[in-house]
């Protein structure tokens, strides 16, 4: 077991030195007066014996007729087995494969130059890729996280960032990555990415940010420079989970200087709780999920976070101190006792990590029936003004904002759902209350609008959905709220 | 009639006992609270903090405290849901929009917590414009200064800074 272990972390450092030397430009050749371009990255791939290794191959061309394109491997080493996917495309105008190598047991280690070739009906390119097979005493079984164990091969995925370095130049911009999971063995699990390590002030998100391989999903990663960080070469993590199996790469972003605005704003932790049900009855489990992340929809790990379930009189009959996984998720279970009371059972969960303010969310379900409503705020989203639905905008454009409201305890009379919008800058920009009535199991949907100035500021912009029992001014108090966010992308 | 009477005046302790008890159950909830600065600037940071507290004065942990910021001309400004920390403590903070109007701003804030009644508090805070003074005040300074400076000028025509020789 040992020397599985250490061989898997030799070979991990091998490919990942391999994955640094860098991309070659393919020598492009014209004929029939059109151009394709292709590259291939990495350009020197190390793979094992027993191993398999990845790269992506770019094709682009200035023919506007979107022709099809098709690989090939000129002259491949013995025992080495090159598979595209896909094998070919139409150039719309770009296209995109995944090379998996894969080197049989047999294979002989050593140096070998590979030509990949990309044909269209009106021309053809070329580029070669260099092919590294080291030496692996024969007594030690070939092991790596991407492929695990060759002679009990079990199903997996690898994971790569395109590409690895970005240089943002201009203030509150934003870079992207093509973040690229591909599975083997029969994989076809859901895998969630995720990003950690980015600079203060910055921003992440994936869209999707989960998904199934089925071999090959792909997303795009848009990280947003606000005006708040200090420039300089920032190296964050980003990494694709499913149950313990966790990929990770590495990638940076060069942010280069400009006008800095200072901002006093704690480091706050977000976190959100839900259950898997609104209603119980005895005997049945509760199963509760969180999710904590900080200022920016970045995941955080190794956070603390105690949940706590409180019933209607203020008992606490659940406590757990839990520790969050990859990503920062947490979850729990209880089981609903026989000699629970009938009513509303509130839980808090309170996110404590170095270096942050400690983040809090509650929520709320109902065991039997509640002479109080028990409220939640199901879902907080932005969409277009035609409904589509989506999380990145341009200034001057028109963001709606939908909150789906549940009650599954007595009717809230009298109740108010609110809206807040803020901005990167911690400036509230809207502030909208919505009297309303929600009956016992109805759902309320509120929505608003909001119009983005042409020189609104770039970043994310966090919503405060809330339920209070009336107008805090009146007397009322907040029962439900959930967070939502959205970025303002000025590109 | 005795017995009517005895049974009325029971009647009337238990209800009186029943009452008594009842508020006892739910001891109320304080808050102790305020703003950092009296006054903010637009673009300033307002920071909210405060305790929750029982009838004895103690912290209480783990309350819901609820947050509503009401301008001068009575719109919401700003919303906020919080939770008090182990030693009772809370605390908020936003920045002061640009275009926000001038003048006074409530922020209305209510604890709760099962098992208590809910404890509220109003607090406020005045948004000025920059340098404390508003723009036409600041106008009216620059011009009268500069007519000063003119009719001094004027007074004095031949005055002029001059190098005086040095001593030899």
């Amino acid at each position: 077991m040992r020397g599985r272990i250490y061989v898997y972390g030799v070979m991990l450092a091998a490919l990942t030195l391999s994955m640094m030397t860098g991309s070659l430009l393919s020598e492009n050749r014209r004929e029939n007066g059109v151009q394709i371009g292709l590259r291939v990255e990495p350009s020197t791939i190390t793979v094992p014996v027993g191993s398999r290794g990845y790269a992506v191959v770019f094709i682009t061309s200035e023919d506007e007729g979107e022709p099809k394109v098709s690989l090939k491997i000129v002259n491949p080493p013995e025992n080495v087995r090159f598979q595209f996917n896909p094998t070919e495309g139409k150039l719309a105008p770009l296209f995109t494969s995944i090379l998996i190598i894969e080197v049989n047991l047999n294979a002989s280690e050593g140096t070998y130059p590979v030509q990949i070739s990309a044909l269209t009906n009106k021309g053809f390119s070329s580029a070669n890729i260099t092919l590294i097979i080291p030496f692996i005493e024969k007594n030690v079984t070939a092991y790596d996280s991407n492929l695990g164990n060759q002679g009990n091969m079990v199903g997996g995925f690898a994971l790569r960032v395109d590409p690895s370095n970005q240089v943002l130049k201009k203030p509150g911009g934003s870079v992207r990555y093509a973040v690229t999971v591909v599975s083997f063995g029969g994989f076809r699990e859901k895998v969630i990415l995720g990003v950690e390590g980015l600079p203060e002030g910055a921003a992440a998100i994936f869209n999707p940010s989960e998904g199934r391989p089925d071999p090959v999903f792909r997303s795009n990663l848009q990280i947003f420079i606000s005006q708040e960080t200090s420039p300089g070469l920032y190296t964050f993590t980003v990494y694709a989970v499913q149950g313990e199996n966790v990929q990770k790469t590495n990638a940076t972003v060069k942010i280069e200087s400009f006008n800095l605005i200072m901002v006093r704003r704690l480091k706050e932790l977000k976190v959100e709780v839900e259950s898997d049900r609104l209603k119980y009855n005895p005997g049945e489990a509760v199963r509760i999920f969180g999710h904590i992340y900080a200022r920016g929809q970045f995941p955080s790990a190794k956070a603390t976070v105690l949940v706590q379930v409180v019933d209607s009189e203020g008992k606490i009959i659940h406590s757990k101190l839990l520790e969050t996984t990859i990503g920062g998720y947490f979850s729990d279970r209880l089981t609903v006792e026989s000699d629970w009371r009938s009513g509303s059972y509130t839980i808090f969960a309170t996110a404590s990590a170095e270096g942050f303010k400690d983040g809090f969310a509650r929520t709320i379900f109902t065991v039997g029936s509640s002479t109080k409503p028990s409220v939640v705020v199901d879902s907080v989203y932005t969409t277009s003004v035609e409904g589509e639905k989506k999380e990145v905008f341009h200034p001057g454009e028109s963001v709606v904002v939908w909150v789906l409201v549940n009650n599954s305890g007595a009717n809230l009379n009298g109740g108010v759902v609110w809206v807040e919008v803020t901005d990167p800058l911690g400036i509230p920009l809207m502030v909208t209350a919505f009297g309303s009535n929600i009956g016992y199991m109805e759902q309320t949907m509120v929505w608003v609008q909001l119009k983005l100035n042409q020189d609104a500021t770039p970043g994310l912009y966090e919503i405060n959905a809330l339920v209070s029992t009336g107008y805090i001014s009146k007397g009322g108090k907040f029962i439900a709220g959930k967070e939502g966010a959205f970025l303002v992308s000025p590109s | 009639m005795m017995s009517l009477r005895s049974a009325f005046i029971l009647l009337a302790l238990l209800a009186l006992t029943t009452a008594l008890v009842t508020s006892c159950k739910a001891e109320p909830l304080s808050l102790t609270a305020g703003v950092e600065k009296p006054t903010y600037e637009r673009g300033e940071v307002v920071v909210v903090r405060g305790y929750v507290l029982d009838s004895k004065g103690s912290t209480v942990p783990y309350a819901t405290v609820s947050l509503e910021v009401i301008g001068p001309t009575g719109g919401q400004m700003h919303i906020a849901m919080l939770l008090s920390g182990p030693d009772g403590s809370f605390s908020d903070e936003f920045t002061v929009p640009e275009e926000v109007a001038e003048g006074a701003y409530t922020v209305y804030i209510v604890a709760s917590k099962t098992g208590y009644e809910d404890g509220t508090l109003t607090t406020t805070y005045t948004v000025i414009p920059e340098f404390g003074f508003d723009k036409p005040f600041m106008t009216a300074l620059i011009v009268a200064m500069a007519l000063i400076a003119f009719s001094i000028k004027r007074r004095n025509p031949s005055s002029t800074i001059s190098h005086r020789p040095a001593d030899s």
